[in-house]
């Protein structure tokens, strides 16, 4: 929830960790688990030059050393006007060579807690332009809640409406991307057979809950979405749609494209696997409020090969402030 | 008879009469050579001279003839016509030449051999040894009466001879001395030279400085006597093949242009030529016109491990001495150790001591060095007192970091900066790398703000170990040198389960002093035991002493009861009290008196005595006690690990947690130790930048005098500029390709059937480093944390600093190419 620290829009910059003490403490003491993320609702990007994101973790001993957010935070922002997914580990590791954590066993009832300021302007690149963003953390198994940051200048701040208009024009102008990854005997995008049904807007994902790793063949991912479309990715039959006809072939142009992005994380290597994809929706479309709607089956392995090392995947899907996840997947071996 | 002169000699001859007295005194004498009548001359004619009547005499003086150029010598012949007789004299002269020339040349009969030394022999004689000019050309004198020969003299051997103007003789000789090199001097083991490319060039490159090598040869005959007259000289040259080469025969890819390795044009060399068939092989001459030597430079370019063999004769296509000029590149060090550090060899440099790397990490560090050709030589190691104020900041027990030594030095990197720059470096040698030693690197920096980490650990005991979830800690904080456990407590692990007090009640009999006119019921509580209260019923004046409790019974019992049931003695009774009443038994009215009394106390205790949980573990309100501890008064470092804090609960009062923790019963429960620590991690080694370049903190340990090494050598090719993933091509080194990543092909550096690159940035380590050993498949997976037991290279992302874990790695091919082919003169 937005808003959880109970910390201005100022104090993300001035007193980001004023709040953890007090969060901290009563989780500890209940012994309760909690991943806590927020991060301020609007940012003057003509006065700040950073995007905190403020971390407060509580978890059993065991859990915060097996998976610390510094080495297994992953902070992943959606821009909900283009649907451009940036995902990234939410620490850097230190410029030095450095031991790696000695092991250590976990007192029985223990708890612990962590706190992290993580910028996600340096984290992930961030354009610094007046936008909005759908942003989380994801840590494992856990993924926090929702949280949507207005990226705009100041009140009174100077703000040249020209250049959004020419950057808005520019996006209406890009060429149409292909259909990633292109359909084939595996990769199916309409009507598919064993999709997770979707009662309202959103995403939702199905695969094997278990893979062993010497299985030859994909790893079958099927979903469905419904999901609104950033206006430039409505097709409308033209010159420049001629390619993704011919790449669709019988299955004819498509109504819209559905950008979803995939960020595979581990329960041994965090480092997430990032997975653009471009899925076709058919189907009339709103062009007021473009909502797009459709089902796929595709190859996790194209992504990767997640043969090795044995251990429970966790897939997360993101489309706009749409997200999914985690959608666990064990690779075992066959002594397992 | 035979007579022998030379060439216009004069010559007499003489005839004798001897028969009788002449009638004419004329007489001429007529000659032949070589059988041909010389046309006569007025001198032959001459008058006989008699002194006696028997014997007359006739004399001719003449110049012998010049013997014709075909010939070795001439017959002169003569004869005297007197009185028309003609006399034959038994003599024959033989007139041959007085001198004659020779032009030697080199065995290609067109170039001239100068100063060819020869002696000219005519039968058992020998002349004096004579030269020829720098020409080869030489006019040498004869004596009559035998042919002549030239015969060589050392260093030439003659190898034919042209007779057909007999005195004019055309000779091909060679100059056989064997050619020596005067400068370098040769090693006595071996004849490979280490050139330390990377030094400034001293003493003409003779002393195994620079990459430019001024070379010298001469004669080894001229070197052996160096007062015997000299074969070297103007026009004698020394033959000279230069192979410029690396090893396995692969000199390394850097190509420099402005020190390339060449054969410098110049000096006395001359007729530079490259082998059309093997690249970098060259042949040339060398006069030896420069006080009996000749000089020539080679420049050996930058690279480590190139070679140039130098292979020179005495005679074209001859190898009398060869010598090889193997590139290295020589990098100093200087070791900063705490003088606690006495494990450390002692070295005596200039007559001072000093210390250096354990021998194992010396012998790990130059074996890595032989690999790229680089030698590490100790420049300086004075070892650095341990100051009051290190003495806190610094020295931590032994068994901080699990080492048997009573204490060891740990160093975070913002304290090390601060002495690396509060030091002068030690001077004199280039490039020089400064090593400072610790024993533990935990470090945090400024950035670390937000590193604090929280804990709240139960324990059961007064002391116990408390073991962090994630990274370790410092009793000073490196981050802001403030104690490093914070927010430091304890709060009592139990749950209250608040109950009514428990009230167990005996009688007994007893009077207490009762009469008939007055009962006495007396109530005592054994617990707390508190003085008895005498609850007393008088006999009215009509009828039976009452049984009822009366208001004033009642405030009395209240009175007796309220300090029973405090919290305190309810804690101290565990909520329970234990009544006796004493009174008379046996009738109705005696029972009721006493039923009528334990009714009341119990009334009363509901009344007065609320559920409570009496353990010692909450509070009066029933929450979890709890209490401040301090770092300094509760954390018992010498019993601390860097991962864990040994927690002493305070245990002194009663009611101290000490008293209170173990296994959860009605006056225990664990103790939740709760805190926060700022976080430091864990360093092996660090190289530092700008001001600080060419500094490196090494971690030193016993156990991980090898792994030490290798960390080292890691941080020093950081230094030297590996790895160079985004590097572009000729940037590293001029020459060199760009490196392929491990997403990439690479033809030239993939592993056994792996076609993939090594280099990586990232993937769960910081900077560029060499994924050599990975599986393709391995290579393609967004951390390599797993795969390190498969890296081959010691440029991998990560180690460890102990020797019994170490993953043993070398310096990968392709690392070691690109480390030999990096500019070692300067960071």
């Amino acid at each position: 929830m937005q808003g959880a620290l109970k910390l201005t829009d100022e104090e993300f910059f001035t007193a980001p960790l004023k709040t953890r003490k007090a969060t901290l403490d009563p989780l500890l003491g209940a012994g309760v688990e909690a991943l806590i993320a927020d991060a301020p609702r609007k940012v003057s990007i003509d006065v700040r030059d950073t995007l905190p994101m403020v971390v407060v973790r509580a978890g059993s001993f065991g859990a915060v050393a097996s998976a610390p957010v510094s080495r297994a935070g992953i902070v992943v922002a959606t821009d909900l006007e283009t649907g451009q997914v940036r995902a990234e580990m939410a620490v850097q590791p230190p410029e030095k060579s450095v031991q790696p954590d000695e092991p250590r066993e976990a007192p029985e009832g223990a708890m612990a807690g962590e706190t992290k300021v993580v910028d996600l302007r340096k984290r992930l690149d961030l354009p610094w332009r007046p936008s909005r963003y759908a942003v989380a953390l994801i840590l494992r198994e856990q993924i926090s809640d929702p949280l949507e940051v207005l990226l705009d200048s100041s009140p009174g701040g100077y703000k040249d409406p020209e250049v959004e208009k020419h950057r808005k024009a520019a996006l209406g102008k890009a060429p149409l991307p292909a259909v990633h990854p292109a359909p084939d005997q595996t990769v199916r995008y309409r009507n598919v057979a064993g999709a997770p049904e979707l009662s309202a807007a959103g995403l939702a994902l199905s695969a094997p809950r278990v893979r062993k790793a010497s299985e030859k063949g994909p790893l079958l991912l099927t979903g469905s979405f419904r999901v609104e479309v950033p206006a430039h990715l409505v097709v409308k039959k033209s010159e420049h749609t001629k390619a993704l006809e011919a790449q669709l072939g019988e299955a004819g142009l498509p109504s819209a494209l559905v950008p979803i992005t995939f960020v595979i994380t581990g329960s041994k290597i965090p480092q997430p696997e990032i997975w653009h994809t471009v899925l076709p929706a058919w189907g009339a479309i709103d062009p007021k409020k473009p909502v797009a709607a459709g089902s796929f089956a595709i190859d996790l392995n194209a992504a990767a090969n997640f043969s090795e090392p044995l251990q429970t995947l966790f897939v997360y899907a993101f489309c706009g402030a749409h997200r999914f996840g985690p959608l666990p997947i064990a690779i075992v071996d066959e002594e397992q | 008879m035979d007579r022998h002169v030379v060439e216009s000699q004069d010559i007499s001859v003489v005839a004798l009469l001897r028969q009788g007295e002449p009638e004419s005194s004329e007489v001429e004498f007529k000659f032949k050579q070589d059988g041909q009548p010389v046309p006569a001359k007025p001198e032959f004619k001459v008058k006989l001279l008699g002194e006696s009547h028997e014997t007359k005499l006739a004399s001719c003086k003449m110049k012998a003839p010049a013997v014709p150029a075909d010939k070795p010598k001439l017959l002169l012949e003569y004869s005297l016509i007197h009185e028309k007789r003609e006399l034959n004299p038994a003599e024959q002269i033989w007139v041959w030449p007085k001198s004659a020339k020779l032009k030697a040349f080199e065995p290609d009969g067109k170039t001239p051999l100068a100063r060819f030394a020869f002696k000219v022999k005519q039968g058992t004689k020998e002349s004096t040894a004579q030269r020829a000019s720098d020409a080869g050309e030489a006019e040498f004198q004869l004596t009559a009466g035998s042919d002549f020969t030239i015969v060589a003299e050392a260093p030439f051997v003659l190898l034919s001879t042209d007779d057909k103007k007999p005195r004019e003789l055309v000779i091909k000789a060679e100059r056989k001395f064997t050619a020596a090199f005067a400068a370098p001097e040769m090693p006595k083991d071996g004849n490979t030279i280490k050139q330390y490319v990377n030094q400034p060039s001293a003493d003409d490159g003779h002393k195994g400085m620079g990459n430019k090598v001024l070379i010298k040869v001469a004669p080894s005959e001229d070197l052996l006597n160096p007062k015997a007259e000299k074969i070297a000289g103007p026009g004698v040259f020394v033959y000279l093949t230069a192979t410029f080469s690396g090893p396995d025969g692969k000199p390394s890819a850097r190509l420099d242009t402005a020190s390339k390795r060449e054969l410098t044009a110049g000096a006395e060399i001359t007729a530079i030529k490259e082998d059309a068939v093997t690249k970098g092989k060259y042949t040339a001459k060398v006069e030896l016109k420069k006080k009996g030597e000749g000089t020539f430079e080679v420049s050996l370019g930058l690279a480590g491990g190139d070679t140039c063999t130098l292979s020179i004769g005495g005679a074209e296509g001859r190898s009398d001495s060869t010598l090889i000029l193997q590139n290295w590149r020589k990098v100093s060090y200087e070791v900063r150790a705490p003088k606690t550090l006495t494990s450390l060899p002692e070295v005596e440099i200039s007559g001072k001591k000093h210390r250096n790397l354990m021998k194992t990490t010396q012998d790990r560090i130059a074996a890595l060095g032989d690999l790229i050709y680089v030698e590490y030589e100790l420049a300086s190691g004075v070892p650095f007192e341990i100051t009051p104020e290190m003495k806190v900041a610094n020295m931590l027990p032994g068994s901080f970091i699990g080492s048997a030594a009573a204490e060891i030095f740990q160093l975070s990197d913002n304290q090390s900066e601060k002495l690396l720059r509060a030091w002068p470096r030690a001077g004199g040698k280039k490039p020089i790398a400064r090593f400072i030693l610790c024993e533990s690197n935990y470090y945090a920096s400024e950035s670390d703000a937000d590193k604090n980490v929280d804990v709240a650990v139960p324990v059961k005991a007064k002391g116990s170990a408390i073991p962090l979830p994630k990274g370790n800690w410092l009793p000073v904080s490196d981050y802001d040198q403030q104690p490093c456990i914070k927010d430091f407590k304890w709060v009592a692990k139990v749950v209250a389960n608040p109950q009514p007090i428990e009230a167990l009640f005996t009688t007994t009999a007893g009077e207490n002093g009762g009469t008939d006119k007055k009962r006495i019921v007396r109530l005592e509580e054994k617990l707390l035991a508190p003085a008895a209260l005498d609850l007393s019923w008088a006999k009215p004046t009509v009828g039976h002493i009452p049984t009822e409790i009366t208001d004033d019974h009642k405030k009395a019992i209240k009175a007796f009861l309220t300090p029973l049931v405090t919290n305190a003695n309810r804690r101290k009774a565990l909520n329970k009290l234990q009544f006796t009443m004493t009174g008379l038994e046996g009738a109705e009215r005696k029972d009721a008196r006493l039923q009528n009394v334990m009714a009341a106390v119990k009334d009363l205790l509901v009344e007065l005595a609320k559920p409570f949980d009496p353990h010692p573990g909450l509070d009066d309100a029933g929450q979890p006690r709890t209490g401040p501890l301090a770092q300094a008064t509760h954390i018992e470092v010498a019993k601390s690990t860097n991962i864990s804090v040994w927690v002493n609960l305070p245990d002194v009062a009663a009611d101290d947690p000490a008293k209170l923790a173990g296994e959860p019963d009605a006056t225990h429960c664990p103790i939740t130790v709760i805190f926060s620590y700022d976080e430091h991690g864990a360093g092996l080694g660090t190289a530092y930048l700008d001001d600080l370049k060419g500094d490196l903190l090494v971690v030193f340990k016993m156990v991980g005098l090898i792994s030490c090494g290798d960390v080292t050598m890691h941080e020093l090719g950081h230094l030297f500029g590996m790895t160079p993933l985004k590097t572009a091509k000729d940037a590293f080194a001029p020459g060199v390709d760009a490196v392929k990543g491990v997403t990439a092909d690479d033809p030239v550096w993939k592993t056994g059937t792996e076609k993939k690159g090594h280099y990586y940035t990232g993937k769960g380590h910081t900077g560029e480093h060499c994924a050599c050993g990975l599986s393709d498949e391995a290579k393609l997976k967004p951390t390599y944390g797993p795969y390190g037991a498969t890296a081959t290279c010691i440029m991998f992302g990560s180690t460890t600093s102990i020797d019994s874990r170490r993953i043993v790695r070398s310096l990968c091919p392709q690392c070691a190419s690109l480390m030999r082919a990096r500019d070692y003169t300067a960071f």
